[in-house]
């Protein structure tokens, strides 16, 4: 990949700690390779990885064809992946809503435009990826903090009233399949 | 951000992280939006228990939710704007139909502060908490506490109020609190009442009603109020009027319903306890006659 990743790559030693490792090729042909901890991290991967039958033995020899990520998305996805490989299972919220500080590593490799991250997520949802979830969507959330209605609407990108009835009528007024 | 497109399964993860006073906010961006914030979020709102307006100040509301557990879920202020001009479309929004502007003013670490236009603070309540009903659901226990000179009257849908009297406030006066929500399930009344309360008051079917007051025809109040809980602080109650409500409480040819009376007073040198119980035959148990004490060894 020719983009240069923003924050630091995962230690080689962290990789060698686990002799399994798997190959990803992501839709523009990019290829990745990620450990056995961190690939379980997506359930959608694990999930590929286990009815396909691929062992410690065969693994590299059968890369994983991902259609819907792209080379860009699925760097940030492996370091993420790669980086919280080991982590302890997250408690269950019960405080009525999803409150967590943003680790700073993790802030840094989300600094991504919008538009980026509306890809991200639309990747990590494919994957089902639950920590990377949940961090992307807490980053979408700290966008709200402190503004206005008007301001959230520019944010997220949210029609008005007005707008929306416009699409609607025009939506109707088009002509159907038939003509 | 093209929020909007996302899949469902992604809007509803976002919408987790967001506090109630941030999808409130949400929520006034469009009626779409708001729709679909509803839908994917209904199940959190019905942890909110009650959700209280609270005017202790004619032109400020401060609007409080709850959870059964007592935390704090929502937390925003209303103030009157100052300014004598109407609200720019570009900074408020609409809320109750056209009669009724807000817009956002500040943040703080207590909540959220909205403004809205001069001159509105009567209608504000009433605009506000039809949204909200609308908004959040009818599941939960929607409250006023009041202690102001006008009390709003047409809030509807409403399950419990604190009124806090103003001075020479009559009987008429403090029914028509009730217009709109005549079926409550608790109500409070502080304060002097000017005159009597009304023959046929919706006080009287509270289900849980309680009255401290001053001057208060206390036999009126005993001897019509058909809810199940009463509490009662007057200082005018008299050892009489309360053999009579036990008496006929006894007789169980009235108060039904009742479950629970406490009177306090403050008078105490006017209130004969021997002869209350005497009078009205109570007898004092000794706790170990009432109590079943089952021993056993291991």
């Amino acid at each position: 990949m020719s983009v240069e990743p923003e924050v630091p790559i995962v230690q080689v030693e962290e990789v060698r700690e686990n002799p399994v490792l798997y190959k990803i090729i992501s839709s523009d042909n990019h290829v990745f390779t990620i450990s056995e901890h961190a690939v379980k991290l997506s359930k959608t991967l694990w999930d590929l990885i286990t009815n396909l039958g691929l062992t410690a033995e065969n693994a590299l020899d059968n890369p994983i064809p991902v259609e819907n990520v792209n080379g860009k998305n699925m760097e940030t996805i492996v370091q993420f992946c790669e980086r919280h490989k080991y982590d302890e299972e997250e408690p269950e919220y019960t405080n009525y809503i999803r409150e967590f500080v943003l680790p700073e590593w993790d802030r840094q490799l989300l600094s991504i435009d919008n538009e980026e991250l509306f890809q991200l997520i639309l990747a990590t949802n494919y994957l089902d990826i639950q920590k990377l979830m949940d961090y992307c969507c807490r980053v979408i959330g700290d966008m709200a903090k402190d503004k206005t209605p008007e301001e959230l609407r520019i944010i997220y990108g949210i029609p008005t009233d007005a707008e929306d009835d416009a699409l609607e009528r025009s939506a109707s007024d088009s002509p159907g399949p038939s003509g | 951000m093209r929020f909007l497109n996302f899949p469902t399964v992604v809007q509803r993860e976002v919408f987790e992280c967001f506090s109630f006073e941030e999808l409130l906010a949400l929520s006034f961006c469009s009626k779409r939006f708001r729709n679909l914030i509803q839908s994917l979020q209904k199940y959190r709102f019905t942890k909110i228990d009650y959700l209280v307006y609270r005017k202790i100040f004619k032109e400020t509301v401060f609007i409080t939710a709850r959870s059964s557990d007592l935390k704090q879920l929502l937390h925003i202020s209303l103030h009157e704007d100052q300014k004598n001009e109407e609200i720019n479309s570009n900074e408020g929004f609409k809320i109750g139909g056209v009669h009724c502007s807000l817009y956002k003013s500040s943040t703080f670490s207590w909540g959220s502060m909205y403004m809205y236009e001069r001159n509105q603070s009567e209608l504000i309540i009433e605009c506000v908490h039809n949204y909200f009903y609308a908004f959040f659901g009818s599941s939960i226990d929607y409250q006023i506490d009041l202690n102001c000179d006008k009390l709003p009257q047409s809030l509807k849908n409403i399950a419990g109020s604190r009124i806090g009297l103003s001075e020479n406030m009559t009987g008429e006066e403090l029914e028509a609190c009730f217009t709109s929500s005549p079926s409550q399930k608790y109500i409070a009344i502080l304060f002097k009442l000017n005159g009597k309360l009304c023959p046929d008051s919706v006080l009287y079917n509270t289900e849980n009603l309680y009255f401290n007051s001053t001057h208060i025809d206390v036999d009126d109040l005993l001897f019509q109020f058909r809810g199940k809980c009463l509490f009662l602080v007057e200082r005018n109650v008299t050892d009489l009027n309360i053999i009579r409500f036990l008496n006929e409480w006894k007789s169980n040819r009235k108060f039904q319903n009742m479950k629970f009376v406490s009177i306090f007073t403050h008078r105490r040198n006017r209130f004969d306890v021997a002869k209350v119980l005497y009078e009205a035959d109570i007898k004092h148990l000794d706790p170990s006659e009432t109590t079943l004490k089952l021993e056993w060894k291991q």
